[in-house]
């Protein structure tokens, strides 16, 4: 409570705080009022549980954060945000002709790779630190990848960009005032599904102050969503199922064509 | 207006899949096909994955095939014995053809294995049928009667052990026979998503020897049960049936059908094969032109199972 106090001194931070909506400024407070004593950061989330429609829009959240009344944002300062969604092995294919046929020919095997991955941050994050602190803190996409770089990693980041998995547009992270932050990101419909995590971290001259964490559970709703989830968790009742939709909409084909 | 697929995970226009179905339907009731060899490819070149039409386009020929079935049920135009051997051999093919599918699937080599099938089957079909019904129009034009089938010697496999008689064909002969064609039928319907009428109906006529017109009701009855069984196990094997695709492609082609069946009286029997031969080598064609060019995406992404 002590930071929630310190909170209600600094007015013109709450004036500013009071633009966003109270359900955001509640949000805020009960994140600071988890905030442990003496942290340069507080925050949180827009919430917790976002649901996913496939075929719609999607979902926005907003991350934001608060510095502690003591930190001065300044030049050399800087906040990154990373939203990674859970972790999965992939497998990446390389086609190649064989006798004239193109086919997949090379494979290799990508374990532990964010199934999505997102960023903002206040500056370009190249300005901000330097590549080997960017793997170390496994900040950027490419800070996943086994290094150094070839054709299949650069074809992994491509082709997970393309897929809408990681966005390739950094958002900007937004001050509001002195020590209100925030940023908003989209989770596009064909997010995948599980526990995200997201991450506020604070630097200063290209040294990690503090960082503060949250977690986020992303689920899929909708008859699509049921379908798949039916498909994939009881495959056997899900063949019959659809042996017995055929079998049905085939034989009012029959009844309907036997009436004329 | 864009519908997302769940299982192939992909949105599609739902005017564009409707169209292929009501298409495809009128095709098949214009030539008294099954339509999978075409419905396949074609959903395959709107987008969706491979191993996802193959698997779904099963579950709607089963779907298509019940109706045909039950309208030659009615008139006593099946031979259940002998649709029961070939079911019997379906359910062998089907499982081998699954496994086969699963397994190619794992080596990266199951649209491959989709591809070479099309090409193939559809480029032997098309000039068989092609070169037929040329030779049909030639007779005509030049006022010579087509040639009569002389009766063949019956195939030695028919000869095999284990007869059985079979009233309704009026056949008493080996059951391997039908086994085998049941098998080969249901390896097909798992690994290309047909159900195999365009091999099974000639194969029933010229090698089992059967009365035409029980035929094709005998050949219905089998593949609805075959495609039933290849549904239900590429659903509990490998996950890929998609049932919004298959009940909107039922729908859409059980209009087409109606559509195609008032069509047909219009062109001569010869004619219309020319047309299909044409038609399927074309598929066959843009297939293998696919796969001799160089593809414009190198890689392809697959999420493992852990």
């Amino acid at each position: 409570m002590k930071a929630m106090k310190a909170m209600v001194k600094g007015g013109a931070v709450f004036a500013l705080a009071a633009s966003l909506a109270l359900s955001l400024a509640l949000t805020v407070a009960a994140s600071l009022a988890r905030g442990e004593e003496g942290s340069a950061l507080a925050g949180g989330l827009s919430q917790d549980r976002i649901h996913l429609r496939a075929g719609f829009t999607g979902a926005e959240l907003l991350i934001f954060g608060a510095l502690d009344q003591g930190d001065r944002f300044s030049e050399t300062s800087a906040i990154i945000i990373t939203l990674t969604g859970p972790a999965r092995d992939m497998g990446l294919w390389k086609k190649a002709p064989v006798a004239g046929v193109w086919t997949n020919y090379r494979w290799r095997r990508f374990p532990d790779i964010p199934s999505f991955y997102a960023l903002a941050s206040t500056r370009r994050v190249s300005e901000i630190l330097e590549s080997a602190e960017r793997r170390r803190l496994q900040i950027g996409a490419e800070s996943f990848l086994p290094a150094p770089s070839d054709d299949f990693a650069r074809a992994l980041l491509r082709l997970m960009r393309k897929s809408g998995a990681y966005p390739s547009r950094a958002e900007q992270v937004v001050f509001l005032g002195q020590r209100l932050f925030r940023a908003t990101f989209h989770i596009p419909p064909s997010a995948p599904l599980g526990l995200y995590r997201a991450k506020i971290h604070l630097f200063e001259a290209g040294r990690l102050l503090d960082t503060r964490a949250f977690s986020l559970q992303v689920n899929a709703t909708g008859v699509a969503a049921w379908v798949s989830h039916f498909a994939w968790h009881y495959p056997l009742l899900y063949g019959f199922a659809a042996a017995l939709i055929g079998l049905a909409l085939g034989g009012a084909a029959f009844l309907l064509m036997r009436r004329r | 207006m864009p519908i997302y697929l769940p299982i192939a995970e992909v949105s599609i226009d739902l005017i564009t899949l409707l169209a292929i179905g009501t298409s495809v339907g009128i095709l098949s009731g214009m030539f008294g096909v099954g339509g999978g060899f075409l419905m396949t490819p074609l959903l395959i070149f709107a987008g969706i994955p491979a191993p996802v039409a193959v698997a779904s386009e099963a579950n709607h020929i089963m779907g298509s095939s019940v109706s045909g079935a039950l309208a030659y049920a009615r008139q006593g135009a099946v031979d259940y014995k002998m649709g029961a051997l070939l079911i019997l051999g379906g359910i062998f093919g089907s499982a081998l053809g699954v496994n086969l599918y699963q397994w190619l699937r794992g080596a990266g080599q199951l649209d491959l294995m989709i591809y070479l099938a099309y090409v193939g089957f559809l480029g032997v079909i098309g000039v068989i049928m092609l070169t037929e019904s040329v030779q049909t129009i030639r007779a005509r034009r030049g006022g010579h009667p087509p040639p009569l089938r002389r009766p063949g010697q019956h195939m030695w496999v028919l000869g095999l052990p284990l007869r059985a008689r079979f009233r309704k064909s009026r056949l008493y002969i080996s059951v391997f026979p039908p086994v085998g064609l049941g098998a080969l039928a249901g390896l097909l319907a798992a690994i290309m998503g047909v159900g195999g009428g365009f091999m099974m109906v000639p194969a029933m006529i010229y090698l089992l020897r059967m009365p035409t017109n029980i035929v094709i009701g005998t050949s219905l009855f089998q593949i609805t049960f075959v495609t039933g069984f290849v549904t239900i196990l590429h659903a509990a094997q490998n996950q890929t049936v998609d049932i919004f695709l298959a009940a909107l492609l039922l729908i859409g082609g059980t209009i087409g059908a109606q559509i195609g069946a008032r069509m047909t009286l219009k062109l001569r029997g010869e004619d219309l094969r020319a047309l299909l031969a044409l038609l399927v080598l074309t598929v066959s064609a843009v297939i293998a032109y696919g796969l001799l060019t160089p593809p414009e995406e190198l890689f392809l992404l697959e999420e493992l199972r852990r």
